[in-house]
């Protein structure tokens, strides 16, 4: 049976919107950054353009867009332009998978995703995982010490956390028995996945920091040490790609962090008057508190010392994400 | 509700699968309590862990021992990935002989050379893990993981002295050119699974049963050919032998006696169970196909390992050369496969005469090196031809036991290898392969000359002058292994029939 | 579909051939990256959609980021030599060559006889490419990790435990060979 999801144009509007719904995402967390962490420090933040500073991402967007390029001369040509391309389509990718819900219309089906994998965790991990070559390879063609310091430290940093962030996930694929992400959200149903599975979840959650190169683990670009590390040498649009691709990471892994351990679409209680409102308002109101806690964790705790990074990620979140694949499956083993 | 979903019906492994890994799993945990042991004892006690290794060794063979009499019949486990049948037992009992042995002459040896290591005994019992794996496995997958658990274990080994560059060249080259072999043992089998579409030896022959002498699919015998290649690399037969001198010169000797040995007899096994048991093709006389690219191998082990072996002047690579040429003449009793006699039965002589071989060119092989292990001084390997020169002199015993087994290597009565000599060659007489039995002689012939140059060194008083060679001190453990291999060359070369009947008996057990 | 399939195969073979020829080693790398997956996306057009995420998971995105990782670490000069010369010609030729020959055997099991060459159906009329147990509709409605876990926990448990074994060793293997001091 062909439904609302095969038609083709039905695919390009989701497209459209998805990519629309991003990319105004990226602008206002931009926005939201500066105005949270300006709360924190005591500060106004920007409030000169539009209302509130409504509109300062606009500013900022012009600003990116007719600075001039300014690029090493002894570059790679090649490389240095396909690490920023691939930034934002990694991050752009990853969310086609993410499910905002499901809709019952006129007898079909709608589902609320542009792609339904059955494999979708597996899916994003492995997206995911082609990001690191955008930090690598912008690091790498600049020809810069600096940057060369933040590309391999990219890729030591996101392979190790790669680890972790598997490991948290297996726990939840454990209980839902599928890998398919509408699936795990729909059997929360009653019992979201962080009552049982709060190890995970703060496993994941602190392995999403160090997979979005945030504070307490942005290394790669550690602006006192490395000045801004990988992407030193990339200055105007290029350099937008990255910080797009940087705020576009959040929000996916705190959506799949919604899906996974929020029961995603599903209401906060399953009863009146909370299931009144629709299923995707209640995905985004829960990625803008992760979003929010993401924020306010990059403004209120230091850098870590690179060593005691990697010692962090083998030595404690790795035998953590062990633990909890062993307890939950021997529980699920016994329970069966 | 998972599984009942599944679109074909699965088969849980039970308890009667265990048992056909118990010997297996045995060593499989000796090695993990192994590393374990590693951690809680000191660092001048790893003697311990050699103790502790000999005692998984010996667990395991008593199991196997037992199985020997448990696997009659034999039968497949794991929905044929596996056989539990006499032969796999034969085949795993040489193998623990000979780690045990070697593991009896590691510490003394690793003491001298400062790598005295629990990893060393880890990786010992991997590696035979690997091999009793190898020994046994009837899928094309088990073939493939357990050669390469045997290997990536003796690439670590043979880099094991990782602070000297002979060691690491050595580890570096058996890497190279064994991963470069092991992608020529996965192409044969992917075009042996895409053209049979089975990865059972057993369904896999069965498949084969449709081909016959005049029509043969090309890329099933490809991937057969290229099969051979991968197992050729393994037992290091020529012209795929370039890496045997340089790993076994640049390991540590320790290291060069296991994989001189074990290595050969798994491959072996399986090499007999894939070729002569499976790729026979019943009674449609597949074998004829490959067949002369084995005796071609052979040939050419043969001549290069004995013709090369002349002009060595170091004793490893002397040992290297003999151990290709060996595989040429254990090749033969490949190369005729089971022959079918008039009476319409097929004779399984060939096989016989491996197996046989194997038992011997174990015991012959470990004493030769072991002397050189055990000899060897402070810090520095018994390499050169110069070191063992006045030997008789100084230790009469040690040089005695030496000669033998340099005359068992050489095929002379009444030694081990004499028996492994006559067995392949009548066999070959007997399939009507004279050409190869006459290579065989005229080898051997080559052979003896350079085996009796460095008996006859031993016996030779040191040049007047000339700085004395500074041997190591036998001592307790490696005394017992020179008695133990002087006691088996000799045993096996007088009283033939006790292994003779212990082949013969495991290959009437052999299933595919 | 079969457009996409000819594009993705296209790619893989041209990077692979970058691979072979790229004179700086980066490059040679960052070809093979795009190998495994375009490779990877040929699991996917063929079904295999765990098969897809694990080879992009493991080799696009932890292996090939070491080997990227290391060579950039040790960033090696370029190497002093034209991109073709007569031995790569020769080179690609044969691989062309055999590769066709291969291809051709495989799809019309060609047999040679005493009598010349002559040809065979492989498979059968409703299984040509040999799927066996396995047809794409079964396995689709089983889920594709469904069937590939109930394979590998029974039928295949015993070469999976070994490669349990093996990784075991490897690990092993790497740390002693790596470590820093001696103790």
């Amino acid at each position: 049976m062909i439904g609302p999801d095969d038609l083709w144009w039905v695919l390009l509007i989701k497209c459209g919107v998805l990519v629309v719904f991003l990319l105004t995402a990226f602008a206002y967390l931009t926005l939201a950054e500066r105005k949270i962490s300006a709360r924190i420090q005591l500060r106004y933040g920007p409030n000169r353009v539009g209302p509130f500073g409504m509109l300062q991402p606009a500013a900022d967007g012009l600003k990116l867009f007719f600075k001039e390029n300014v690029a090493p001369a002894e570059r790679d040509k090649i490389l240095y332009l396909v690490g920023p391309s691939l930034a934002g389509g990694a991050a752009l990718l990853a969310y086609a998978v993410i499910p905002w819900g499901t809709n019952n219309w006129f007898g079909h089906v709608f589902h609320w995703d542009i792609a339904h994998v059955n494999v979708g965790l597996l899916f994003i991990l492995g997206v995911t995982s082609l990001g690191v070559y955008s930090l690598f390879l912008g690091g790498f063609a600049s020809n810069s010490k600096y940057s060369l310091l933040g590309g391999l430290r990219s890729s030591a940093q996101l392979i190790s956390y790669e680890m972790a962030v598997s490991f948290a996930l297996i726990g939840v694929v454990i209980l839902s028995g599928s890998l398919d992400l509408e699936h795990i959200v729909g059997s929360q149903q009653g019992l979201w996945f962080i009552v049982l599975q709060p190890l995970a979840f703060i496993l994941y959650f602190t392995a999403a920091f160090a997979e979005t190169n945030r504070l307490p683990f942005d290394l790669p670009e550690a602006e006192t040490e490395l000045i801004a590390g990988y992407h030193t040498e990339y200055s105007a649009m290029r350099f937008g790609l990255y910080f797009l691709g940087e705020y576009i990471n959040m929000v996916t892994v705190c959506s799949i962090a919604t899906a996974l351990f929020l029961g995603g679409w599903l209401p906060l209680l399953p009863f009146h008057p909370f299931d009144w409102i629709p299923g995707p308002i209640w995905f985004l109101g829960k990625v803008l508190v992760l979003l929010f806690v993401m924020i306010w964790v990059r403004w209120t705790l230091p850098r870590l010392r690179y060593d005691r990074l990697m010692n962090f990620g083998w030595k404690v979140l790795m035998p953590l994400g062990l633990i909890n694949i062993v307890v939950t499956g021997a529980v699920v083993a016994l329970r069966a | 509700m998972l599984i009942a979903a599944s679109p074909v019906p699965l088969t849980f492994p039970g308890g009667r699968d265990l048992i056909g890994i118990l010997p297996e799993l045995v060593l499989g945990g000796a090695f993990l309590l192994l590393m374990l042991l590693d951690l809680v004892i000191p660092a001048s006690r790893r003697s311990w862990l050699a103790g502790f290794a000999l005692l998984g060794i010996a667990a395991t063979f008593g199991v196997t021992i037992w199985a020997w009499f448990d696997a009659n019949p034999g039968r497949l486990v794991y929905s044929g990935s596996f056989a539990y049948d006499r032969f796999a037992l034969f085949v795993d009992a040489i193998l623990l002989v000979s780690a045990g042995l070697v593991v009896m002459i590691s510490p003394n040896y690793l003491n001298r050379r400062g790598i005295h290591y629990g990893e060393y005994y880890a990786l010992i019992l991997a590696a035979t893990l690997g091999m009793m794996l190898l020994a046994g496995a009837t899928s094309l997958m088990v073939i493939f993981l357990a050669i390469e658990l045997l290997s990536l274990a003796l690439y670590v080994l043979s880099g094991f002295s990782r602070h000297e560059e002979r060691s690491q060249e050595a580890a570096l080259k058996y890497l190279l050119l064994g991963g470069f072999a092991s992608g020529f043992l996965l192409f044969g089998m992917a075009l042996i699974y895409g053209e049979t579409g089975h990865t059972q030896l057993a369904q896999i022959a069965a498949a084969i049963q449709g081909q016959t002498t005049l029509t043969v699919d090309p890329l099933l015998l490809a991937g057969v050919l290229l099969l051979f290649i991968g197992f050729a690399f393994k037992i290091s037969a020529a012209p795929f032998h370039s890496w045997t001198p340089d790993v076994y010169q640049g390991a540590p000797t320790s290291v060069t006696t296991f994989m001189s040995v074990t290595t050969k007899v798994a491959a072996f096994a399986a090499l007999v169970r894939v070729f002569t048991y499976t790729f026979d093709g019943g009674g449609t006389h597949f074998y004829q196909h490959w067949e002369p690219v084995v005796a071609l191998v052979a040939i050419t082990s043969m001549v290069v390992g004995n013709i090369a072996a002349l002009t060595q002047t170091s004793v490893k690579r002397m040992l290297a050369y003999s151990g290709i040429a060996q595989a040429g003449y254990i090749l033969i009793g490949v190369a005729v496969g089971p022959v079918l006699l008039p009476s319409g039965q097929t004779s399984s002589f060939g096989t016989i005469g491996v197996l046989y071989y194997l038992a011997a060119y174990a015991v012959t092989n470990i004493g030769a090196f072991a002397v050189i292990t055990i000899m060897a001084g402070r810090g520095e390997d018994l390499d050169s031809y110069d070191g063992l020169r006045g030997l008789a002199h100084r230790r009469p015993f040690v040089a005695a036991s030496m000669a033998l087994f340099l005359f068992s290597l050489g095929g002379f009565p009444p030694t081990a290898g004499f028996f492994g000599k006559f067995l392949v060659f009548t066999a070959a007489i007997n399939a009507g392969q004279v050409p190869l039995a006459l290579w065989g002689i005229a080898t051997s012939a080559v052979s003896a000359f350079y085996y009796l140059r460095v008996g006859l060194l031993m016996y030779q008083r040191p040049a007047e002058g000339a700085e004395e060679y500074r041997w190591s001190r036998t001592g307790f453990s490696g005394s017992a292994v020179l008695v133990a291999t002087t006691a088996g060359t000799l045993i096996l070369g007088v009283m033939i029939v006790l292994v003779y009947t212990a082949a013969t008996a495991s290959l009437k057990g052999l299933i595919v | 579909m079969t457009v996409l399939f000819a594009v993705v195969i296209a790619l893989a073979a041209v990077s692979s051939l970058g691979v072979v020829f790229s004179r700086q080693t980066i490059y040679s790398a960052l070809s093979l990256v795009l190998t495994v997956s375009m490779l990877a996306v040929l699991f996917l057009l063929l079904n295999a959609q765990f098969l897809f995420a694990v080879q992009l998971i493991i080799y696009a995105g932890a292996v090939m980021v070491l080997f990227v990782f290391i060579v950039a670490l040790l960033s090696p000069d370029a190497e002093d030599r034209p991109a073709l010369d007569l031995r790569a010609v020769i080179g690609i030729t044969g691989v062309v060559v055999v590769t066709a020959l291969v291809f051709i055997a495989a799809r019309n099991g060609i047999t040679y006889s005493t009598n010349g060459f002559h040809g065979t159906v492989v498979g059968t009329a409703s299984d040509p490419y040999h799927t066996f147990n396995f047809p794409q509709d079964a396995v689709n409605n089983a889920g594709n990790v469904q069937t590939v876990a109930g394979q590998l926990f029974t039928n295949y448990l015993l070469p999976f435990e070994i490669t349990s074994m093996l990784l075991l060793v490897a690990a092993i293997g790497a740390v002693y060979l790596t470590r820093r001091s001696s103790r």
